[in-house]
């Protein structure tokens, strides 16, 4: 390929990037309209994934290099996936075999409404902004044990 | 004249500079993918999150996306041009990525400003510490990725050391697809 031919093809590559980026915008819109969640998730998360794998292919040429640095890559990426799958299970579930989790989230935000600004914290609930409707991470880490 | 280290010994096969970016971008595989993977864990275990996801900007969200994607494209210009040895045309490259850099980091500091200035700071809850601790360690990347850019265009203007012009562009699309996963993570899933 010519130089001329070589810059093309990233500003090829640059232009789909963009077309991606439309549709990963606009998808999760036509999703809410439609009530189809599929939708939103295909189009916010599937297209991040293809244009991580485009960045990575065509602007970072990892397609092109020795082996080795394949391993490392993918040896980062599985202790990502192994960190998610030992951890996700105390964050996301309330109980597991022989364990529960003690904090009681509906006596914080009550105890929140009371004005107890500690168990506002506890609780994760925004103190003093728009209608405080949503709450976060409500202390996790208060487990039981096992 | 002696040949720089980097570009030379290569028991692996991969010239020793690239390597050691490669090395950089694996750590921050896990630096980065621990910290979208303890969001996305408590994003799952916490559906009311999505009250305070809606309080992020869409649009701004977006037209940063375009921006580092569009850095990211002189980026790789610059190394073509560098691969060329037209140095002063790959240091020119390189400062266009840096302004885009520039300009992603002041629509990021509007938009906190905004946020901030509507009582959402890293305290509120455990969305908006994900938030700004996410985007803020992306943050300190990109500003890590200006500064070396300026440095490597300075050489690269008057002909030397232009691998490094390859070596910080690979740095640079490995922050904007971080972005990349961002983006839908703290401004789409509401």
């Amino acid at each position: 390929m010519s130089d001329d031919n070589h810059d093309s093809h990233y500003v090829k590559i640059w232009a789909i990037l963009c077309v991606l980026l439309v549709l990963s915008v606009i998808g999760p819109f036509v999703g809410e309209a439609t009530g189809i969640q599929v939708i939103t998730l295909v189009t916010a998360f599937g297209i991040a994934f293809v244009k991580a794998y485009m960045v990575a292919k065509n602007f970072m040429h990892v397609n092109v290099e020795k082996p080795v640095v394949h391993y490392f890559l993918a040896t980062c990426l599985v202790f990502v996936v192994l960190f998610f799958a030992a951890t996700a299970p105390d964050v996301m579930k309330q109980e597991g075999s022989n364990w529960v989790k003690t904090y009681d989230y509906e006596a914080l935000e009550a105890a929140c409404k009371e004005g107890d600004l500690d168990a506002c914290h506890k609780a994760g609930v925004i103190v003093g902004h728009g209608d405080d409707a949503g709450h976060g991470d409500g202390g996790h880490g208060k487990d039981a044990g096992h | 004249m002696m040949r720089p280290i980097a570009t030379t010994r290569s028991a692996s096969g991969t010239p020793t500079g690239r390597l050691a970016v490669w090395w950089v971008i694996a750590s921050e595989i896990v630096i980065f993918g621990g910290l979208l993977a303890g969001y996305l864990m408590h994003r799952l275990g916490h559906p009311e999150w999505a009250d305070h996801a809606a309080n992020t900007n869409t649009w701004i969200g977006a037209f940063n996306t375009l921006v580092l994607l569009t850095s990211s494209l002189s980026a790789v210009l610059a190394h073509q041009a560098a691969e060329r040895g037209e140095g002063v045309k790959a240091a020119n490259l390189l400062l266009w990525t840096t302004f885009g850099g520039l300009i992603f980091l002041m629509v990021k500091s509007y938009e906190w400003a905004t946020e901030i200035g509507h009582g959402m700071t890293i305290s509120s809850n455990g969305f908006w510490a994900f938030y700004y601790t996410a985007a803020g360690l992306h943050a300190l990347h990109v500003i890590a990725g200006m500064v070396i850019m300026i440095i490597i265009s300075a050489a690269a203007r008057k002909g030397k050391d232009l691998q490094r012009v390859e070596l910080i562009g690979i740095y640079w699309h490995f922050v904007d697809l971080i972005w990349i996963f961002l983006f839908p993570l703290l401004y789409i899933a509401k």
